[in-house]
C-alpha cells in the first residue's frame, strides 16, 4: 500500500520539477516574441527582436567569434580526445606481468584527463589565466581555444571510451585474421563504428564550448568576446528583447546539438558485445 | 566442387599444422603446460575438453591472437611461431561469428578477398561460390543484424573459407545454437570440410558433436592434451579416467592387478570381487576398469565363464533406453543402459557380466 500511495505523488513531484526547470526558459522564449519594449511585459505578437538582432553588428561578431573558437577548440579536442581513448583501451591487452602496475597508471591518466568536467570553473578559468600571462600570450581567440579544448577533451574523451569499452574485440581479431594488419584493422572495423561517439562527442563539445561563460571571461580579449560574454554585459543595461531572442535561438542550437549526440550514441546496437538477444 | 577449391602444391609427407610444447600463462597459473600436436592436410581434430582447460587459448595460439611463451607453431614445415595473424594464411571461425555489424553478408565474405587486392570480378565470383556452398543465395545484400543465428555462423563460416585455406580454426561455432540446429549444423560443416578438403581444428565441450564429426580427438585437461587419438580408440582404449568419463557414459571400477597374462589379460581384485579386464598393467598396479554402461550384461540364468552375483536395485526410463541400477555382491554398484529391461525384475537377484576385451583399465589416479 506504501508504493502504491508514493506512486500517486511521483507525476506530481516529476511536474514541479520540470516546471521549475523550464519554466523560466520557457519564459525567456515567449517574451522574445512579445511586442514591448520591455522585457518581461507580454503584448502582442512580433519577429522584430529577431530581425533587429541580425543587424547588430557587434552581435554577429560575437556570434562569428563564438563558432570560430567551437570550431577550433574541436578540430584539436576531438582527435585528441579519441585517440587518448584509443590508445588507453589498447594498453589494457599488454603483458600481464606488469598488469597491476599498468592498470595503475591507466587509472591516474584517465583520472588526469577527466578532471577539468570535476573541477570548479572559476579555478579552472584562474589558472587557465595565470598561465596564459606567464607565458606572456596575447589573450584573444588562441587563449580561448585553448582553454575551451581544455574542457571539452574529458566530454569526448567519456564517450568515444564507453563506446570502445562495448565494441566486442573479436570484431578487430577477425579483421585480423582475413589479412588486415592492425592500422587497416583499425580503419575498416573500429573507425565505422566509433564515429558515431566521436560525431556525438563532437557535437556535445561544440554545445560546451558555445555556452561557456566563467572560463572564457578569464582568457578571452579585447578583439574577442564570444556571443555568450556579449550578452553577460549587455545584461548591465537590463534585459532587453533582443536578449530574449539571442538567448532563444542559442537555446535551439544547444538542445538541438544535444539530442543529435544523444540520437547517435543511442546507436548502440551495431558491432556492439553479443548479449541474450543475440539468440536464434 | 571440390577439387577447384583445394589448395594445391603441399607435400604430402610434411604434417600440414605441427605444435611444440606449447606454453602460455596469464599470470594467473598457467593455461597451456606443454602441448605438443600434428595435423594432417584434409583432417578433422576436435579439441575437446571442459571450459578452463586451454583448448580455445590454444586455438588462438595457432591463430597468432596469442603469442605462447615457449613452444614453435609450425604450418606446412614454416615456422610462423612468430609471425601476426594476418600473415598466417590460417582463418578462423570465431565463437559469436564476430561478422562486421556494418557490412552486408556480401561484403563481409568479400573482406578478406579485397585486403588480398583481387580483381572485382573474381571476388563476386568467389563469393557467389561461397553463398552456394553455405547456402545462403539471395542473401548477399542483408545485414547481419538482420540474419538468424544460423544464417550468421553460415555468413561467418563463409567468410573464413573464402580465402581457401589450407587450415581452418573453429571456436565452438555451434555454442549459441539450439540442440537442432546444432545437429543439422555438424552434418553442413562436416560436409563442408569434406567438399573443400580443409583442414579443421574444432574447439568443442560437446563430446557428442567430438565423436560425431572428428577423424581424431585430443582431449584436454588442465593445459594439456590428455589423450590423441581417433574417437574409437578413445571411446575403446581412454588413456585416463579422465578421458573415460568425458566421453561416453562409463563404469569406473577401482581395482588392484593380482594377474597379468601378458597378451593383456587382466585378472584384478576389487571390493571383494574378482573381475576380468584388459589392457598393459603389472601385479599389483592400482588401477580402475573402465565398462562402458551399454556393455554390462545381466540375466536371471548364469553364463559361462565370468559373472559376478548382483541384485536389480533400479531401473529409469532414459528416452529411447533404459539405465539400470545393479548391487553387486561385496557393496559395488554398477550402472547399466539398454534398449530394453534386463530380462530381471527390479529388487529380483541375477548375474552381471561383461566381455573382459572390451572392459580396458586405465591408472587409479590422474595426474595432476
Amino acid at each position: 500500500m506504501r508504493g502504491r500511495g508514493r506512486s500517486a505523488w511521483r507525476p506530481v513531484i516529476l511536474t514541479a520539477v520540470l516546471v521549475f526547470l523550464y519554466l523560466p526558459l520557457a519564459l525567456v522564449a515567449l517574451y522574445s516574441f512579445s511586442e514591448s519594449k520591455v522585457a518581461g511585459v507580454m503584448k502582442g505578437f512580433t519577429w522584430d527582436w529577431y530581425a533587429k538582432l541580425t543587424r547588430d553588428g557587434a552581435m554577429g561578431q560575437a556570434l562569428r567569434t563564438s563558432l570560430r573558437v567551437a570550431g577550433l577548440s574541436c578540430l584539436v579536442s576531438v582527435p585528441l580526445a579519441t585517440l587518448g581513448a584509443i590508445g588507453l583501451a589498447a594498453r589494457q591487452s599488454r603483458k600481464a606481468r606488469f598488469a597491476k602496475l599498468a592498470g595503475g597508471v591507466r587509472g591516474l591518466v584517465e583520472g588526469v584527463t577527466v578532471l577539468p568536467v570535476m573541477l570548479p570553473e572559476v579555478v579552472l578559468g584562474m589558472s587557465l589565466m595565470a598561465a596564459f600571462s606567464m607565458a606572456g600570450a596575447r589573450f584573444g581567440i588562441w587563449t580561448l581555444v585553448t582553454a575551451h579544448t581544455t574542457f571539452c577533451v574529458p566530454y569526448v574523451y567519456l564517450i568515444v571510451k564507453s563506446r570502445l569499452a562495448g565494441l566486442d574485440p573479436q570484431l578487430t581479431e577477425a579483421a585480423r585474421d582475413l589479412g588486415a594488419g592492425p592500422a587497416r584493422a583499425f580503419w575498416d572495423v573500429t573507425l565505422p563504428l566509433i564515429l558515431p561517439a566521436i560525431f556525438s562527442g563532437t557535437l556535445l563539445a561544440v554545445a560546451m564550448s558555445f555556452d561557456d561563460v566563467i572560463i572564457s571571461m578569464f582568457v578571452n580579449g579585447a578583439q574577442s568576446t564570444t556571443l555568450p560574454l556579449k550578452i553577460y554585459s549587455s545584461l548591465r543595461a537590463g534585459v532587453t528583447p533582443e536578449i530574449n531572442a539571442l538567448c532563444t535561438i542559442i537555446l535551439g542550437v544547444v538542445c538541438l546539438a544535444v539530442a543529435l549526440s544523444q540520437l547517435l550514441r543511442n546507436d548502440k546496437k551495431r558491432g556492439g558485445k553479443p548479449d541474450e538477444t543475440d539468440n536464434v | 566442387m571440390g577439387s577447384g577449391l583445394l589448395r594445391e602444391g603441399w607435400d604430402a609427407a610434411i604434417p600440414l599444422l605441427e605444435l611444440f610444447d606449447i606454453r602460455k600463462d596469464f599470470g594467473e597459473g598457467d593455461v597451456l603446460r606443454g602441448v605438443s600436436l600434428t595435423v594432417e592436410p584434409g583432417e578433422f581434430l576436435t579439441l575437446l575438453g571442459p571450459s578452463g582447460c586451454g583448448k580455445t587459448t590454444l586455438l588462438r595460439v595457432i591463430a597468432g591472437l596469442e603469442t605462447p611463451e615457449a613452444g614453435r607453431v609450425l604450418l606446412e614445415g614454416r615456422d610462423i611461431t612468430a609471425l601476426p595473424p594476418e600473415k598466417r594464411g590460417v582463418n578462423t571461425v570465431f565463437q559469436n561469428y564476430a561478422l562486421f555489424p556494418h557490412m552486408n553478408v556480401q561484403r563481409n565474405i568479400a573482406y578478406g578477398l579485397r585486403l588480398r587486392g583481387e580483381k572485382r570480378a573474381a571476388i563476386r565470383e568467389q563469393v557467389e561460390r561461397m553463398l552456394r556452398l553455405v547456402r545462403l543465395e539471395g542473401y548477399g545484400r542483408r545485414m547481419p543484424s538482420q540474419l538468424s543465428g544460423g544464417q550468421r555462423q553460415r555468413v561467418a563460416i563463409a567468410r573464413a573459407v573464402a580465402l581457401k585455406p589450407a587450415l581452418l580454426l573453429l571456436d565452438e561455432p555451434l555454442g549459441a545454437l539450439d540442440l537442432q540446429l546444432r545437429r543439422a549444423m555438424q552434418l553442413e560443416l562436416k560436409r563442408i570440410q569434406k567438399d573443400l578438403g580443409v583442414a579443421f581444428v574444432y574447439v568443442t565441450h560437446d563430446q557428442e558433436e567430438a565423436i560425431n564429426m572428428s577423424d581424431r580427438i585430443a582431449v584436454m585437461r588442465a593445459g594439456r592434451v590428455e589423450q590423441l587419438g581417433t574417437p574409437e580408440e578413445i571411446y575403446e582404449r581412454p588413456a585416463t579416467r579422465f578421458a573415460a568419463r568425458f566421453i561416453g557414459q562409463t563404469n569406473l571400477i577401482p581395482a588392484e592387478v593380482v594377474e597379468a597374462s601378458g597378451h593383456g589379460e587382466l585378472t584384478l581384485r576389487a571390493a571383494g570381487v574378482t573381475v576380468p579386464a584388459c589392457g598393459g598393467a603389472a601385479v599389483g598396479d592400482k588401477v580402475s576398469v573402465c565398462v562402458r554402461m551399454e556393455r554390462v550384461r545381466c540375466g536371471a540364468a548364469r553364463p559361462d565363464g565370468f559373472a559376478l552375483r548382483a541384485r536389480l536395485a533400479e531401473t529409469r526410463y532414459a528416452g529411447g533406453f533404459l539405465r539400470s541400477t545393479l548391487e553387486v555382491e561385496g557393496g559395488l554398484t554398477l550402472e547399466a543402459i539398454g534398449q530394453d529391461a534386463l530380462g530381471s525384475r527390479v529388487g529380483e537377484e541375477c548375474f552381471v557380466w561383461w566381455d573382459p576385451a572390451l572392459a580396458p583399465v586405465v591408472p587409479a589416479e590422474d595426474a595432476a
